[in-house]
């Protein structure tokens, strides 16, 4: 069943891919799907550990509202997460993400051209680090 | 047939009489080696070794043996607490993955014990949270473990030391020259 709904998101990340033409331009897009590809776990001992982001807790999928100022899960994860963001800028081609949510600052970083996100998530004793790529969702999905 | 077991036992003897070693002092057994200069035989050697033996104990409150047995105990101890933190581990990966798991936030989630419940990721992150931890407690209980040990044997060491000196004293004054 979560297989199925993973390879379910993943064929809608192709489509939209595919219906979007220039899938990775970002730019004035509203709505954004990102998927991190790879993440990096570190701690205070100097002890790190590279894996998949949903190792730590990190959705597959992650729908960024930039209207709204929501990050938020597909709809079709196994439940609704979902986390403001605090503030949002475009600016020279990048578009820039914080906030603050039960101790962890996070940051992001995306590319509107290329499509490509690198995101920071800190808290106390812990930091990872993610590389993932996004694509805009069509408007009315 | 007695005659033939007779015959049997005081060859058995014969044998057992050649091949096995002459029986070790009680010093000897302590690696102290206490000859008599005044020609001493190996009974009255033997006598002056045990008074010296007794000696020594009185005087340092030490006694080699009780202290070998003592040894022996906290060498089992340490490796029956290296066994526990060992078992310890085990299962800690799975324990954190059922109980890493709650509903709440996107980003409010990563790396949180407090995972969702059904969350595969959850789990994931709680199950790799929890063998960090494991890891890192179990190194430094064994650490402490080895400390405790290494403190122990030292401890023993200088104390079987000092019982020689006491013990050589004795010995010496008793016409015998001690080298251990």
């Amino acid at each position: 069943m979560r297989k199925n709904g993973w390879l379910m998101i993943l064929a809608t990340v192709l489509l939209l891919m595919a219906t979007t033409g220039a899938a990775e331009d970002l730019r004035g897009a509203e709505k954004i799907l990102c998927a991190g590809v790879q993440a990096t776990y570190c701690d205070t001992d100097g002890d790190c550990e590279i894996g998949m982001p949903w190792n730590w807790g990190m959705p597959q999928f992650v729908e960024i509202h930039l209207d709204e100022k929501m990050l938020r899960t597909t709809p079709a994860a196994e439940r609704l997460r979902q986390t403001p963001i605090r503030t949002l800028e475009r600016e020279s081609g990048e578009i820039y993400l914080q906030g603050v949510e039960n101790g962890r600052a996070f940051s992001f970083v995306i590319d509107e051209v290329s499509g490509v996100a690198s995101i920071a998530i800190a808290a106390h004793g812990l930091t990872i680090s993610v590389f993932g790529a996004c694509t805009p969702i069509p408007t009315g999905e | 047939m007695t005659t033939m077991l007779v015959a049997l036992a005081a060859v058995a003897s014969a044998q057992s009489t050649t091949s096995t070693p002459p029986p070790k002092t009680l010093a000897a057994t302590m690696e102290v080696y206490v000859f008599p200069t005044e020609g001493q035989d190996a009974q009255q050697q033997s006598k002056d070794e045990a008074v010296c033996y007794d000696w020594a104990v009185q005087n340092t409150g030490t006694d080699p043996f009780e202290l070998a047995k003592k040894a022996e105990q906290q060498k089992q101890q340490a490796e029956q607490a290296q066994a526990e933190i060992a078992q310890a581990g085990q299962g800690a990966g799975a324990k954190g993955a059922v109980g890493g798991a709650a509903a709440g936030a996107l980003i409010g989630e990563i790396a949180s014990d407090d995972a969702g419940k059904g969350a595969a990721y959850g789990a994931a992150a709680g199950a790799i949270v929890a063998r960090r931890r494991t890891r890192r407690a179990k190194a430094e209980a064994s650490e402490q473990v080895e400390q405790q040990s290494q403190q122990a044997q030292h401890a023993t060491a200088e104390q079987i030391e000092n019982f020689k000196k006491a013990f050589s004293v004795c010995l010496e004054a008793k016409d015998y020259m001690v080298k251990f």
